[in-house]
């Protein structure tokens, strides 16, 4: 019988270069290949490979929404985007990973989501066929659940990279990081 | 909808319990006018539809791009959490693998 194939190794000196050699690497990860393990740490360690990591194409995705929503009014674009910075720096908070910044980055497109998806729906609220409606009401929905998720997600990177706080109160040790982790973590 | 028995009367078709029932409008002048109206009318509906229809692709176009994004940021999430010890149980709560 022949013997199952083995992943092949990775190489620390050819870490990919493109998103799609991050994407390979990370679904390899994901999958349990613990070779990739030691490349995928020191690859999370680096800012300068956030636009690999999806920081490029959340820039278009957010650029896209931008336009969307203002379409050629500069004035209202300008506002949007300095609504946009306020956030983005108000969520990254004094020293986040590259990780935590594309998750950022994330909510920040999601957000932008759900208010297209209402202005929409608002935009044409009077004169909507029920078909019209009825796309606006699920696209409004599945927007909300998806920026929730987003939060959830960045969230819960946040709190699991939280070092373990020991307690000890009168001989009885308290893990107060470890108690915090509920079944609620779900991604 | 159009001109009957030589393009003497105008006449709209309409559904009345699963059948086609053509109602004559009129002749001449009255005819015209009525069918200008309904050709408006028609045009007014099919602007409509086709404003529906493309704001609904801009909306799913830039929705796409965000599922991409969504499915590349999950990705990293799991496999940052996968490479930091972490491991998912049952699909569900994210747990420190033991040893």
């Amino acid at each position: 019988m022949a013997e199952p194939a083995k992943p092949t190794p990775v190489n620390h000196g050819t870490a990919p270069r493109t998103v799609e050699g991050v994407r390979a690497l990370l679904t390899r990860t994901v999958a349990g290949d613990e070779s990739t393990v030691p490349v995928v740490r020191e690859l999370l360690q680096n800012p300068a490979l956030i636009p690999l990591f999806g920081g490029d194409l959340a820039q278009r995705v957010i650029d896209a929404f931008l336009s969307g929503l203002g379409g050629t009014d500069v004035g209202f674009r300008e506002a949007v985007q300095v609504k946009l910075d306020r956030m983005r720096a108000e969520l990254l908070g004094d020293a986040p990973t590259p990780v935590e910044r594309v998750l950022v980055e994330r909510v920040i497109a999601c957000w932008l989501q759900v208010q297209d998806a209402e202005l929409r729906a608002g935009r044409g609220q009077k004169d909507a066929t029920f078909r019209q409606a009825e796309f606006n009401q699920r696209r409004m929905d599945a927007t909300n659940r998806r920026f929730l998720a987003a939060v959830k997600t960045l969230a819960l990177v946040r709190k699991l990279a939280v070092p373990v706080l020991q307690v000890n109160i009168a001989k009885k040790q308290v893990n107060v990081a470890a108690n915090a982790l509920t079944a609620g973590d779900v991604l | 909808m159009g001109w009957d028995k030589g393009g003497r009367y105008y006449t709209r078709s309409r559904r009345e319990n699963g059948r086609v029932v053509r109602e004559y409008v009129g002749g001449g002048a009255p005819g015209a006018l009525v069918a200008r109206l309904d050709a408006d009318e028609r045009a007014r509906r099919e602007a409509e539809r086709d404003a529906v229809r493309a704001e609904s692709e801009a909306a799913a176009a830039l929705d796409t791009a965000l599922a991409e994004l969504d499915e590349l940021a999950d990705l990293l999430t799991r496999a940052a959490l996968a490479a930091a010890g972490y491991t998912q149980h049952r699909r569900g709560e994210w747990r420190k693998r033991r040893g």
